[in-house]
């Protein structure tokens, strides 16, 4: 109770320390939006084309005063219909989050957020800021986990609190982000299934060479929807972007413990690991091909057991808040050739 | 260096205008086409030559940034000038062009969307305030105790600050943003 009271009276002393700096109150909203059509020959349900009004997205900020924002974000996929029987889509709440700016090298989030991790699990879903459609499968997407149970190496967000900031040195510059949440599982908004937190960092280096960014994230939690299965991420990327062109990569490795016949974690571990390397040219400041290779091993021990997804597309730019995009994915399975298709996506991504 | 134009012009006008009368209709009617010409291309000269200034409120402590200091600002990767002083970003839709190409070499379409990044990854809160008139952007300045703004020289209110870039005072010699 103590200890309650004393961050109650905190937060009450930092509010009213800052009183003196207030500035007109504003609420500041972004979104964006996009529609794809997808066509593939993976089954004969994708053989037929059909649009997809993939996300809307809304964002809302508002600013209390010079240090104090609130931050929230919905995000409506496949046009929710709460009125079918279906409950067709779904709406969620990616962010919703107090931002304390008390300086560039220490600021706060408490709340929800998306987990810092890698170079696009922050923008998780903002296609207008990605040159392809789809990002990169070894890292961001699902892989079955335990048991044909399906999850990603790391956690797309976490409801806790996360330390940031910024410092520089005369030719480097950095930002560091750690995290303590609930970690996964059920509900995991409002409680936790087991005594283990989530707990992550992001590490972020910008070279003295202009647009050389190097990062390295880190992720490790029990996982509650998986009966506690420990599972652990590390995850180095590196970008060079040029105003006219753009290389990067990322690499992952998760180390997932496995599960017995009871369905219960046995202490043995499993090792996976996956990466991609993606490169881009643009032309007129409008016109940007691109080419990606992606690759995901099921288990770092066992031979033949990798995926591989070869990507072409383009992405041009109609205004600056406007983005038509068109991509050829390549996909192949290394130990199910019978597995293999090919999916063509095209889409429209818009800022606003 | 804009008022020197002005008087020359204004010389050359002064000329025309007597002339015209001693010269038949025809002439006339080409000599006001031309005059027109260079007026049009004085009015193009006063925009590209424009002197950018750096614009933050007067009870804003900084008087000088670094030219580094300033491209981390305008990225957004520096969020306070101080303790308690969040940095506002305001942007003159008429000279942002330029300042975007002399400060980043960026075309302005990478801009927008390193922005777009910093918002929907939640590491900025609030985009560059864009706009139009610069009596807007002076009052948008005088208002907020953490704004900074580029602003032509001779459009500056008397209520604002304007902040040298490495130890340099616009129009100087080696001033950066030249």
């Amino acid at each position: 109770m103590k200890t309650i009271s004393s961050i109650c009276l905190l937060v009450l002393f930092l509010i009213s320390w800052n009183s003196s700096y207030s500035q007109i109150s504003k609420i500041n909203t972004y979104g964006f939006f996009d529609t794809e059509v997808e066509i593939s020959n993976e089954s004969s349900e994708t053989k037929k084309w059909a649009f997809d009004q993939h996300h809307l997205n809304v964002l809302v900020n508002y600013s209390l005063n010079n240090q104090f924002t609130i931050a929230t974000e919905i995000e409506y996929e496949h046009v929710p219909d709460l009125s079918s029987e279906q409950h067709d889509g779904s709406i969620y709440l990616a962010n919703a989050y107090l931002h304390y700016n008390r300086s560039n090298t220490f600021q706060v989030k408490i709340g929800k957020f998306m987990n810092p991790f890698g170079i696009y699990n922050e923008r998780h879903d903002a296609t207008p800021t990605f040159i392809s459609t789809e990002l990169p499968n070894s890292i961001y997407d699902d892989h079955e986990l335990a048991l044909g149970i399906s999850g990603r190496l790391f956690a797309k967000h976490s409801t806790g609190i996360q330390v940031l900031g910024r410092f520089y040195t005369d030719q480097w510059g950095f930002k560091y982000k750690m995290y303590l949440s609930n970690g996964r599982g059920p509900n995991s908004g409002e409680k936790d299934t087991n005594f283990n937190k989530g707990l992550g960092f992001r590490l972020e280096a910008d070279s003295p060479i202009e647009g050389l960014r190097f990062g390295t994230s880190f992720y490790t939690d029990k996982n509650g929807y998986i009966n506690d299965i420990k599972q652990s991420a590390l995850g180095f990327d590196i970008e060079l972007e040029k105003s006219s062109y753009m290389i990067q990569t990322e690499f992952i490795y998760s180390k997932i413990e496995n599960t017995g016949i009871d369905e219960l974690p046995n202490g043995i571990f499993t090792g996976v690991m996956g990466y991609y390397i993606m490169g881009s040219y643009t032309f007129f400041n409008k016109l940007s091909p691109f080419v990606r290779y992606d690759k995901y091993f099921k288990n770092v021990k066992t031979p033949n057991n990798a995926e591989n997804i070869s990507m072409a597309g383009i992405n041009f730019a109609i205004s600056q808040s406007i983005f038509l995009k068109g991509e050829f994915n390549i996909h192949r399975f290394h130990d199910d050739k019978t597995k293999n298709f090919e999916i063509f996506i095209s889409s429209i991504a818009v800022a606003f | 260096m804009i008022r020197q134009r002005i008087s020359k012009y204004s010389f050359l006008l002064l000329l025309l205008h007597f002339n015209i009368f001693e010269v038949k209709k025809t002439i006339a009617i080409i000599i006001i086409k031309q005059v027109l010409f260079v007026i049009i291309l004085f009015c193009g000269d006063n925009v590209s030559y424009a002197q950018i200034a750096i614009v933050v409120n007067k009870e804003n402590p900084v008087n000088n940034l670094s030219f580094q200091e300033l491209q981390n600002i305008y990225l957004g990767e520096i969020t306070s000038f101080s303790r308690g002083n969040t940095i506002v970003l305001g942007v003159n839709a008429d000279l942002k062009q330029k300042f975007i190409t002399i400060l980043l070499k960026w075309p302005e379409l990478n801009y927008k969307k390193h922005w777009m990044k910093m918002i929907f990854s939640g590491e900025s809160h609030v985009a560059p305030k864009e706009l139009e008139r610069t009596e807007e952007l002076n009052t948008f300045i005088s208002q907020n105790r953490g704004s900074i703004a580029f602003i032509d020289i001779t459009k500056v209110d008397k209520d604002l600050k304007i902040i040298t870039i490495d130890g340099k005072e616009p129009g100087s010699k080696d001033y950066p943003l030249n």
